[in-house]
This record gives structure tokens, C-alpha cells and sequence, in this order.
């Protein structure tokens, strides 16, 4: 039956048009309500537009969507989202720069789609594990607002020392 | 395997994330982690405020800690830090204890779940837990207990949904109470219910459970005594909402049938476990496959020994739904188990466990592990023959296809597994490079050299039981603490370490790593 399933067209931000599988697009919650809720199902030659997403992140996005789209529908499970673990071929999916991670998590947020928002976050997150203060700050480029003053009061509140 | 370069990139922007997800990435992190991103900058200090990623911790409560804690408490009054105290044990306190009810006038709203041990501090709590949750009583101290002084009232946790009685240790007058309590103001919200039956509470648990049958979810029965069929009968047929029932111990003859027979088929099963149920047969298991075929995904039958393949072989009517199960110490054989779930490949089951299984042979193994390519964990300790170094090697060295379908298992437990040679443990990075646990204690040829590159290679592991691995010593622990950043639980409890005096368990020293980073905290916690 599935195999059946009419295409539908999206578009990215920068005007490019993927012609997908329904089934395939329907892993995102977003494009799932524009269908059901507009009527746009029946309608073969719908565009939907994608106004958040550009080529290069969509083309990404498509190939997770179309790799899980057997995938159970994840319970809902937030107790025990620490010690998910993040599928060999998930890990290799996110093994991406830093900006495409980010642009796939805002993404994948803007789509709905839960795993793969599970898994982008997760991966940045891994990134953050066991690093110092110092060391996050260099990895994410990101600059030291606080005052002397300030660090200190913090450190005090802090029995892990950053030293670690 | 590197999941990403560590390389920073310094041309690289931070984008700007709305909040939400800044807040859904740190709750990934541990409880350390978010002390450290706190420092990071003005912003992420900020976010790093809000409860959703305030970490659970379990509060132990004994009676030597019980004076720090109420300091700490006091002091920190309302702002707990990052910490979320929803978890607390009460370990061997006395009733009187003047710290406990000043801890508890703090931390009383916060607590959700309650598990007294050793102690009978009862109606101390009554008026203090309004968001108590789960209640456990894991024992009792004395014999003789003065009802009187222990009268608490379920009546005053509106909030209660889980009671767990069942413990064999815990008095026969207080399991009284507790019923006579729950027959006399109803919990609303009562959802988890585990009992000890035996002979002379029989009918005081069947007007309690007849009470709540309609709204349990949950239900554990621990049976010490053969039952009256007629009256259980009866009251099965109330049980519209029951999700997961669990039954220990032997039952009468035809019982589980009964039983089986008068929960509604409407009503939708999930979980089924029935631990050392020497009665449960082949038609009573091809009965329920039936029954609930749409509904269960859960199965243990560790120990029931009646089970042969031939009803094993029925478990093809849930194998698209069935992703646990549990046939340790049961009489079956491979082929069986394969001819039930998995005469293709069975993508469903995560978690299956044959430890205890006689005749699973090395051969087997590899077949299996073909057959149910998702596997999260495999449990095949002591399988005598099964984890040989001829199917080690084989998974590990010359079944390439095999690789690809050991890859996505996270836990590894071998035991007894004398026959293993150190240099397929080499391997382990390479074949199984997504484990988050791995345990095979009393593992003699493993030495500290062989620990890098366990700890190096699985950049994912998180819990390393080596337990009675007699060739390591202390250079293991120090190499682990120093090398990993992903481990937070570390069993070598063979060891004789000078450990702090507040450890909880002295025969079983499990040093959770976690810990020590939280350094001077005089309680424990873990996630």
C-alpha cells in the first residue's frame, strides 16, 4: 500500500523544488498538519513551501527521513532520554560541521521532527560532555562575558572548580 | 570510533538558538556537565536556571548522614542548586529523629518517590509529602511494631500512585495497615499495586484489590500461598485498565488459567512477567499470545520451567509486537526461539535475555544474533557452550555480516567466560564500538593493559563492571578516571580501596564515578 503513496513537492528557501514520497515527508510533524489540515493530501501537485529550511539542509533532511521512514513512532519517554542511545547510522548522519549541526537542529525543529531533533542535540550535548568552561568556550567560539567579579561569586556556588 | 572531530572551529558563529532548544541540549547533560556550562557564559548561565534540567538525584537518608543533610538543607533553604530531590530512601532512622522531620519540612514538597528501608518513620511523614508519588517499603526493623505509633495515613498523599508492599521483609502487621488504610479512604489515584498474598491476608487483599481493580494499571502479586480460584475469579473480570501484571511464586494448579481466562480481553496487556511459574504451560502461553496478540510487548518467563519449544514456537503470533523478552533459565532450545519470533529477521526485539539456558550452543549464538538485528542487549550468562572462544572469535574475526548486526548493541554481558582469550577483547572496539555497557566479571586474564583500549575504543561507555577481574588493580581505576569522560559507573568491587566511611553498600563497593566528580557532597546520588 505504502508503496503507492502519491509524491509531493517541496520547496526550500532558496526556490528548489524536491519531488518526495508522501510517506517520506510525513516524518515531519509540520508538513504532516499542512496535509491533513489544508486539505492538501488529494492534491498532487501541491508545493508546499519550506521557507526555513535552504537545498543543501533539506537534501540532508530527506535522506534521514527517508532512511527512518519505517520507524516506530518514538513513546513518549522524556525519564529516560539521558541513556538513549544514538544509532551507528544516526551518529555517522550528524558527523557533520558545526554549522550545518546547528542549522539541522533549527531545522529539524521547524519540521518536527523529533529524532532527528533528539539525536542533533544530543550530539551537541556529547560535544559539551567533560569539557571545562574554557574548553566549551573555545570549541564553540564563544566569548567570556563575565566579569572577575562576577566568576568569582560563581565559583564560590560551584564546588566543581574549573580547574578540573 | 571519533563521533565528531574534537577540532575546534574558530571561525565558526554560535547561531542563535531560540531558547527551548538551548535548554533541550543541556538536559541531555549530567548534573557535572551543567555545573560547567554554567560557567561557559552569561547566557547559558541563564538558561542552565530553569527546572527542566534540574538533575533527579537519590537522597539516601541513614543515620549517619542524617545530621549533614539537614545542615545543607537549611542552608540552601529553597535554591537546591541544580538538584532535584524527588528520590529518598530512609535508611535505618529512628522514628524520633528530629532531623528527619526538619529535612522532610524543606524538602517535603519536592519528594516524590519514598522508599522507607529499615525504618518505621510512618506517620512522621503524613502531613509533610503533598506531591508523594510512589511509596515502597523495602522492610521493617522489628518484629513487634506498635501499630499505633506507626499510623499513617494514605489519606494524606493525594498524590499517590504507586504502592509497592510486597516485600518479604517487610511485617505482616504493617502490610495490615496498610490495606485496612487503603480500604478506608480510597487514593484516586492509585495506579501500581504490589502485594504479598498469603494465606491469613488473602481476604483482606481481595476487598482492597476488588476496591481498586477498576483504575490499577499495574499490578504485582507476590504468592505464598495456594489460592481460592472461585473468589480471584470473580474479581479478574474488574480488571479493565491492567497494562502490566506481574506474578511471583508458584500458584495453585489452574490458576493462571483462570486468571488469564477473566481479565477482559478489551483489556490491552502490555506486560506479562511471571517469574518461577512452575504451572505456566505451552497452551497458556499460546492462550495469552492469542488473546492479547495486538497488545503485548513485554514477556518474562525467567524460570518457567514447564515452557517447551512448542509453545516458544507460539510466540509467532506477537512477533511483530513482542520487543522484550526474558526465557532465562527456561527448558527451550534455539531453534525453538527461532521458529517463534525469528524464522526471517526479527527487527522488533530489543532485549532478550537466555541466560541459564542449557545446550545453546556457540553455532546458535551467531544465528541468533543474525536473526534480531536490533538487538539493544543480549544477556548469555552462563550459557554454557554459548560464549565460547570459537563463537567470540567467530562474531568478532570472520563473520563480516555480522558486524553490521552487533553494531547497534549497547550492553555486552558475558559471564563465566573463562574460555574468552584477551586478544578477542581486542576486538571489541572494533565490532561492538557503540557499547554504553559492558560487564564480564570475574574475568581472570583480563590485565590492566588490556583496559585503554577497552576504555579508549568504546567512546560511549558508560558502565564497565569488572568485577572479581582479579588480574587488575588500581591502575585501571586511576586509567579510567583519567581517560574517560563518558563513564560513570565503574564495578570493581574486589578491590580493597580505603573508601569513604558514608558508602552505603560495604560488600559491594560500586564506585560510582559521578560521585566522586561531586566531591564533597556528604550524600550520594546517581542518575
Amino acid at each position: 500500500m505504502c508503496d503507492e503513496m502519491p509524491n509531493i513537492k517541496l520547496e526550500s528557501s532558496d526556490g528548489e523544488i524536491f519531488d518526495v514520497d508522501v510517506k517520506i515527508a510525513k516524518c515531519s510533524g509540520t508538513i504532516r498538519t499542512m496535509l491533513e489540515d489544508c486539505g492538501m493530501e488529494d492534491n498532487v501537485n501541491a508545493i508546499v513551501p519550506l521557507l526555513n529550511v535552504n537545498s543543501a539542509i533539506l537534501r540532508k533532511i530527506l535522506v534521514w527521513a527517508d532512511h527512518h521512514k519505517d520507524d516506530p513512532l518514538p513513546a513518549e519517554d522524556d525519564e529516560n532520554k539521558r541513556t538513549y542511545h544514538i544509532s551507528l547510522w544516526d551518529a555517522d548522519f550528524v558527523k557533520v560541521d558545526q554549522s550545518t549541526l546547528f542549522d539541522l537542529i533549527l531545522a529539524a525543529n521547524y519540521l518536527d521532527i523529533k529524532s532527528l531533533l533528539h539525536v542533533t542535540c544530543k550530539t551537541v550535548a556529547n560535544m559539551m560532555e567533560g569539557k571545562t568552561p574554557e574548553m566549551i568556550r573555545k570549541f564553540f567560539n564563544i566569548p567570556n562575558d563575565f566579569t572577575p567579579a562576577e566568576k568569582e561569586q560563581l565559583g564560590a556556588e560551584n564546588e566543581w572548580s574549573e580547574e578540573e | 570510533m571519533n563521533t565528531l572531530s574534537d577540532v575546534p572551529v574558530s571561525d565558526f558563529t554560535l547561531p542563535e538558538l531560540p531558547t527551548e532548544l538551548w535548554i533541550q541540549i543541556f538536559s541531555y547533560l549530567s548534573y557535572g556537565d551543567i555545573q560547567q556550562v554554567k560557567l561557559v557564559d552569561k547566557h547559558w548561565c541563564q538558561l542552565t536556571n530553569v527546572s527542566h534540567i534540574k538533575r533527579k538525584i537519590k537522597l539516601i537518608i541513614t543515620a549517619h548522614n542524617v545530621e549533614s543533610i539537614c545542615e545543607i538543607v537549611e542552608r540552601r533553604k529553597q535554591s537546591f542548586d541544580n538538584l532535584q530531590y524527588e528520590d529518598v530512601q530512609i535508611h535505618r532512622i529512628e522514628i524520633s529523629s528530629e532531623y528527619l522531620l526538619r529535612i522532610f519540612t524543606y524538602l517535603g514538597p519536592y519528594v516524590h518517590h519514598l522508599k522507607l528501608d529499615s525504618c518505621e518513620t510512618l506517620s512522621l511523614l503524613n502531613d509533610l509529602l503533598p506531591e508523594l508519588n510512589e511509596l515502597i517499603f523495602a522492610k521493617t526493623l522489628s518484629e513487634e511494631i506498635d501499630i499505633n505509633s506507626t499510623s499513617l495515613d494514605l489519606g494524606k498523599f493525594p498524590k499517590l500512585k504507586s504502592i509497592d508492599m510486597s516485600c518479604i521483609f517487610v511485617d505482616n502487621s504493617i502490610k495490615r495497615l496498610l490495606l485496612l488504610n487503603l480500604m478506608k479512604s480510597r487514593c484516586e489515584h492509585l495506579e501500581l499495586l504490589s502485594l504479598e498474598v498469603n494465606r491469613q491476608q488473602e481476604e483482606l487483599i481481595l476487598n482492597t484489590l476488588e476496591m481498586y481493580a477498576n483504575t490499577l494499571r499495574n499490578l504485582v502479586i507476590s504468592i505464598r500461598a495456594e489460592l481460592d480460584i472461585m473468589k480471584w475469579q470473580e474479581m479478574f473480570k474488574k480488571f479493565t485498565q491492567l497494562e502490566v501484571l506481574k506474578i511471583v511464586g508458584s500458584v495453585g494448579e489452574d490458576w493462571l488459567g483462570v486468571l488469564f481466562k477473566n481479565i477482559p480481553k478489551e483489556t490491552l496487556l502490555r506486560a506479562v512477567a511471571l517469574n518461577h511459574s512452575l504451572e505456566f504451560n505451552d497452551a497458556q502461553l499460546e492462550f495469552i499470545a492469542q488473546k492479547w496478540c495486538h497488545s503485548l510487548e513485554f514477556l518474562d518467563l525467567m524460570g518457567c520451567s514447564k515452557l517447551t519449544d512448542l509453545g516458544i514456537t507460539r510466540l509467532s503470533l506477537i512477533k511483530h509486537k513482542l520487543r522484550d523478552l526474558n526465557l532465562s533459565r527456561c527448558r527451550i532450545s534455539a531453534n525453538g526461539l527461532l521458529q517463534g519470533l525469528a524464522e526471517k529477521t526479527n527487527k522488533t526485539l530489543r532485549n532478550l535475555n537466555l541466560s541459564h539456558i542449557r545446550g545453546l550452543i556457540d553455532e546458535y549464538v551467531c544465528t541468533l544474533t543474525q536473526r534480531f538485528p536490533n538487538l539493544n542487549t543480549l544477556s548469555l550468562e552462563n550459557c554454557e557452550g554459548a560464549i565460547t572462544n570459537d563463537s567470540m572469535s567467530y562474531i568478532f574475526c570472520y563473520n563480516i555480516r555480522l558486524q553490521e548486526f552487533f553494531m547497534d548493541l549497547t550492553k555486552l554481558e558475558i559471564k563465566f567466560c573463562l574460555r574468552v582469550l584477551t586478544k578477542n577483547f581486542e576486538r571489541l572496539p572494533k565490532y561492538f564500538p557503540a557499547l554504553e555497557e559492558l560487564s564480564f566479571p570475574g574475568w581472570k586474564n583480563l590485565t590492566d593493559d588490556d583496559i585503554p583500549n577497552i576504555v579508549k575504543g568504546l567512546p560511549r561507555l558508560r558502565k564497565l563492571n569488572v568485577n572479581d577481574c582479579t588480574g587488575l588493580t588500581l591502575r585501571t581505576l586511576d586509567y579510567a578516571l583519567k581517560h574517560s569522560s563518558t563513564l560513570r559507573e565503574l564495578n570493581m568491587g574486589f578491590l580493597d580501596l580505603e573508601l569513604d566511611e558514608k558508602e552505603p553498600s560495604k560488600q559491594n563497593i560500586f564506585l560510582r564515578l559521578e560521585i566522586s566528580k561531586l566531591g564533597n557532597q556528604p550524600f550520594y546520588s546517581l542518575e
